[in-house]
């Protein structure tokens, strides 16, 4: 490495006399060498595939994989729960999105059904003594089809025959006999009474107001001025009469009720007589057809029941008269008749095919999940009946599986609850939303409520799972079992081949082209560099197949009969360029100097760190300079960002630990009479995450030891109080986003990053750095702690403590360690100066 | 018959409506604009307020009896004078409804007097083409008043009524005949009131006796032969019916008539017991001529 002295422009003028004794002293000492620290070789950069160790010219050679690769912990949880019996035990199923969970739950889930199970069918029929309260029938598998064709081909024979029956001689001359015998009695029995009334020289006229009697004679009704000229006796008698006459009158029309009674009770048995034998008639097949059915018996009676009750269904049009063109009207549409019709729910398919269903909602709303009643707007009310009532993803799936994306069922009003309600109860009731809350006011149906037997499987991210599990007391009693989903599985050679075979899936499933064995090897490198770490494989199928499609749109467009490494590489690049725009102008600000950062040259106080930026999908590196300046204080690091409120809470924590480790080493029986400020240069948005803690520490050590930091290498770890420098997160986007910058401006061969050791595991970086490392160009050095850090930073032995408590002098840490002394030393004096000038009554403290 | 006024060229043809004032008949309202659309002639409601009914009022110790018998109280002649008009209103207001859609000429008038007279008189004051429809629902005891309408009002063709069971006047025209000098006329008559309703013509021979009915029947099919080719009818041929007016009502009735053309007096309605039965019988007017 290189040995550096101190500039010798560098001025100490400002400092108090006591520090400047300490830290001259210091200076004066020659600065200690470093040992040579060897950067990471090429092959630790990137863990790459030879072709040839797959064993494969194209992937049509393998068996495309089955279901999930590496996933058996969610294989066994998906298995115990779908086998478990009880209600209670249903399926959370978490994981990273497009990581292939509900096609590996399906697929599942569709080998387990694969034998036919009777699955019952569920109706929704009329219940004729309250229509309100629609009843529910349950059916062997794909019979109700079969119940609701015959109920209208009843009724469509009803409404041929029942007509017929009514026209016949037979009925009209039955019903004549009873009108004629009713009518004629009333008015035999009238004019019997005006027989009478006129025998007696009585007049029984119809008036408007009703009947009236007065004396007659000789036809004529008497008029009043005659009637008063006859014998008081005589006109007492006439009166007496027409008394009597008129009792008599209304006796007879006062029976008229009780006869017009006795007169519809003989034709609703006579009508009854002739529909009975209709209804029957029609009936009799369903009836046999389902005798072994009680329910649906029971239903079929009470149809017949009410059949011949309302027989006069059959004998109105029930057509607009306004129409224009008469059609004939299907029987099913006809409001007369919706009451007998069959509202089938749910079926499963034919009888000998049924399955146990498995159904997934896409839109989970309350309504799409329970059911909804829907209404018919007439003549400005609202109304519904039984045949409204729409069936739910519950109902579809009851007896199998029903799988909802969580995210979305949270998301839709009252879904959540009514799906646990639903599952605690076991049984599905169809409800408005809003008559829960109170807020219906139109007609509404309450039907019963349908036996629910289903296994509901969730699907969310962790995140999601957890937050559930945490607040939602019912969660974790419904969702007894959890099937969680690795992103990454362990990049062995057996899983590399299983990674081959995924590959093959993909490409047949979507009927790609075949991937050579160049480009398979280049696929799973990429599978490790989606997983960040190169001992695993990232197995997000989503994110692989959209790779795996993108090659095969590449490979065709070179008119290449299978996908090459190339056409796999060009996908990549290409996928990168469409969304690398803004990492372009964040590069083009630093080589244009808007955004100052030094790649080469030496720098006191001043250090590039580095950044990941997430936009979308797409991540990237970029360097940001972080300067730090000392002076006498009283032990305090301002840290700026965090004082313009742009520094997040880890980043405080970060900035706090390397205060304690400067504090433990520096200052176990001094005071800290530091006072330092942080930055993070030219950055105007939020910082967070603690990755530049080491940074901010070396730019530290640098201000307080006075030897400069080399500008062509930068620095990402952080640090805990030990000084021991830990792992951190895209590794691989900030050396890449720090080798652009360096290579924009020419790489000198002395530029480099230093990477916390634990990330060199992560490493999968670019074929393009991997070569300028290995050419020497570029280098990538792993760091353990912060004193190994320093020295490939400074060049300058970061320094033990030696038996008598000191450094070793001329270290770095000899120098930190002499520049605090000093810091305390001064700030001692000028406290006791300052006291000194107040015992003398002295002026202000300057 | 009024058919003679078509045939005539008459043009002071008329219909004159009885209403008495005790519950119209929807259908004998439109039966009665049904037959002057037929015949192309006004219909004139003749609103009677019975004299004797307003003596009887005028009586402080007679009651009118409500149609329920609930009901028995003392009336006024405003009482009854207030509801005549109501109906007169109600009347006029149907027959506008009804009429005005084909152009029918309405008049009306009230009069105070006994009904037939009453019935008389409007049907003198226009010649002697007049048909008289009766507003209110016919009784099967009704023969003597019938009878006695059609022998007091000269001035008149035919008589149309509505039964107590008339519902309707959708239907075929049935025409009953029973004498073979009346063959031609009924027939221009039915036709035009089978035209109008666009309905078929249905002619029934109704002989004294078997023999008389093949008789009939034979010149009914000389005379449809003879007949313009705008005349359509068709005979219609039972079994037996050995003269009996009940066997006659149950064919008409079976053929489910909007129309029926007899004549009181004749085979089907010879007496009172048969105006029974053809009441009783059908659900569509009657069209009865002398």
């Amino acid at each position: 490495m290189f040995f550096k002295r101190p500039p010798a422009d560098k001025t100490v003028a400002s400092r108090p006399e006591a520090e400047t004794s300490n830290a001259a002293e210091a200076e004066m000492q020659p600065l200690l060498e470093a040992e040579t620290h060897i950067p990471l070789p090429a092959a630790e950069l990137r863990r790459t595939i030879d072709p040839a160790s797959l064993n494969l010219t194209t992937t049509e050679d393998l068996e495309p994989a089955v279901g999930l690769i590496g996933q058996d912990r969610a294989l066994r949880a998906i298995e115990f729960a779908t086998s478990m019996p009880t209600h209670d035990y249903n399926l959370f199923v978490l994981g990273p999105p497009a990581s292939g969970k509900s096609t590996a739950v399906r697929a599942f889930l569709k080998d387990k059904t694969s034998q036919p199970r009777p699955v019952s069918d569920w109706i929704y029929v009329n219940n004729f003594e309250d229509p309100n309260r629609p009843r529910a029938l349950a059916l062997p598998c794909g019979r109700s089809p079969a119940l609701r064709a015959a109920m209208i081909a009843a009724l469509e024979e009803l409404r041929q025959t029942v007509p017929a029956m009514f026209e016949s001689e037979d009925y009209q001359s039955r019903r004549r006999t009873i009108e004629e015998g009713f009518k004629s009695g009333q008015e035999e029995a009238f004019e019997v009474l005006k027989a009478k009334a006129a025998e007696q020289n009585i007049a029984i006229l119809q008036t408007p107001m009703g009947l009236a009697m007065a004396p007659m004679h000789e036809g004529k009704v008497v008029k009043p001025e005659v009637f008063n000229t006859l014998p008081q006796d005589m006109r007492q008698g006439i009166e007496a009469k027409i008394e009597v006459l008129q009792r008599e009158l209304a006796d007879i029309l006062q029976s008229v009720p009780k006869s017009e009674k006795e007169r519809r009770e003989k034709l609703a048995d006579l009508n009854a007589e002739f529909a009975t034998l209709a209804v029957e008639q029609a009936l009799d097949d369903i009836k046999s057809m389902f005798a072994d059915l009680p329910e649906v018996h029971a239903h079929l009676e009470a149809c017949s029941a009410d059949l011949i009750r309302n027989i006069g269904v059959f004998l109105s049009s029930g057509e607009d008269e306004g129409q224009v063109v008469k059609q004939p009207v299907d029987i099913s549409r006809d409001p007369r008749f919706r009451r007998y019709m069959v509202n089938i729910v749910v079926t499963n398919g034919a009888e000998e095919t049924c399955s146990i269903p498995i159904v997934e909602e896409l839109n989970p709303t309350y309504g799409n999940l329970v059911g909804r009643i829907e209404h018919i707007a007439q003549m400005g009310a609202l109304l519904t009946d039984f045949l409204l009532l729409k069936p739910g993803a519950l109902h579809r799936a009851n007896g199998g599986y029903l799988l909802v994306d969580a995210r979305k069922l949270l998301m839709s009003p009252f879904a959540w609850e009514a799906l646990k309600r639903t599952i605690k109860a076991r049984e599905v009731r169809i409800e408005q939303p809003a008559e829960q809350m109170g807020f219906m006011s139109t007609q509404t149906l309450d039907p019963e409520p349908i036996p629910l037997d289903v296994k509901v499987i969730l699907f969310g991210d962790r995140q999601l799972y957890y937050l559930l599990a945490a607040h939602d007391e019912d969660f974790n009693g419904l969702f007894k079992v959890e099937a969680d989903f690795d992103d990454t599985i362990s990049r062995t050679p057996d899983n590399a081949a299983a990674y081959a075979r995924l590959i093959a899936s993909i490409t047949k499933r979507h009927a790609l082209k075949p991937v050579d064995a160049g480009g398979v090897a280049r696929l799973i490198e990429e599978g490790s560099r989606l997983a960040q770490d190169r001992q695993k494989l990232s197995i997000e199928v989503g994110r692989l197949a959209d790779l795996v499609r993108e090659a095969d749109y590449w490979a065709r467009y070179d008119d290449s009969g299978v996908i090459q490494r190339e056409h796999v590489q060009r996908a990549i690049a290409e996928a990168i360029q469409r969304a690398d725009r803004l990492r372009d102008r964040a590069q083009e600000t630093i080589t244009r100097d808007i955004v100052m950062i030094d790649t080469s040259g030496e720098k006191v106080g001043q250090i590039n760190g580095l950044a990941v930026l997430q936009l979308g999908a797409f991540a990237f590196g970029r360097p940001s300079r972080i300067t730090a300046r000392v002076r006498m204080g009283r032990g305090r690091i301002t840290d700026i960002e965090r004082e313009a409120k742009l520094g997040g809470n880890l980043h405080t924590k970060g900035v706090m630990i390397l205060w304690g480790f400067l504090a433990g080493r520096f200052a176990q029986d001094t005071p800290m009479a530091l006072a330092a400020s942080l930055v993070f240069e030219q950055s105007y948005g939020g910082v967070d995450g603690d990755s530049a803690s080491s940074t901010e520490l070396y730019a530290l050590l640098s201000a307080l030891s006075d030897v400069p930091i080399r500008q062509g290498l930068a620095v990402t770890g952080s640090v805990n109080q030990w000084g021991e420098v830990q792992a951190i997160g895209g590794v691989n986007e900030k050396i890449e986003g720090f080798f652009d910058v360096c290579a924009a401006g020419g790489l000198t061969g002395e530029q480099g990053v230093l990477i916390p050791k634990a990330n060199v595991q992560h490493l999968m970086l670019r074929e393009d750095i991997v070569a300028a490392a290995d050419e020497g160009r570029f280098h990538i050095h792993s760091i353990a702690t912060i004193d190994q850090g320093i020295e490939v930073l400074t060049g300058v032995k970061a320094g033990d403590r030696l038996p008598d408590g000191t450094f070793e002098p001329g270290s770095v840490n000899a120098r930190v360690e002499a520049r605090l002394k000093g810091f305390a030393e001064a700030s001692r004096s000028f406290a006791r100066s300052g006291e000194d000038q107040a015992g003398n009554g002295g002026a202000d403290t300057p | 018959m009024i058919a003679h006024v078509a045939a005539a060229g008459e043009a002071r043809g008329r219909v004159v409506l009885r209403v008495c004032g005790a519950g119209p008949s929807a259908v004998a309202l439109a039966a009665a604009v049904h037959v002057a659309r037929a015949y192309q002639s006004q219909l004139e409601s003749v609103f009677i307020r019975d004299e004797h009914v307003l003596a009887m009022a005028s009586h402080p110790f007679t009651k009118v009896i409500s149609p329920s018998g609930r009901s028995v109280k003392h009336w006024r002649p405003a009482d009854i004078d207030r509801e005549y008009r109501a109906i007169e209103r109600k009347v006029v207001q149907h027959l506008n409804q009804l009429a005005t859609p084909y152009d029918v000429p309405l008049h009306s008038r009230v009069v105070s007097d006994d009904p037939l007279r009453a019935l008389t008189a409007a049907c003198a004051e226009a010649g002697p083409w007049n048909v008289i429809a009766l507003a209110e629902p016919v009784g099967g005891y009704a023969f003597d008043q019938l009878a006695a309408i059609l022998s007091h009002v000269r001035d008149a063709t035919g008589l149309v009524l509505a039964g107590r069971n008339a519902v309707r006047t959708d239907g075929p025209v049935v025409i009953v005949v029973d004498d073979v000098a009346s063959i031609s006329g009924a027939i221009r008559a039915g036709s035009r009131l089978a035209e109008t309703a666009g309905q078929p013509l249905l002619v029934l021979p109704a002989g004294a006796d078997d023999p008389e009915t093949d008789a009939l029947e034979g010149h009914l099919r000389l005379a449809l032969a003879d007949a313009s080719e705008d005349t359509s009818a068709e005979i219609v041929v039972t079994g037996a019916l050995h003269g009996s007016p009940d066997a006659m009502a149950e064919v008409v009735r079976r053929l489910r008539p909007g129309f029926v053309i007899a004549r009181l007096g004749g085979a089907l309605i010879p007496d009172p017991d048969a105006l029974r039965s053809v009441i009783g019988a059908l659900e569509g007017p009657l069209f009865l001529v002398r």
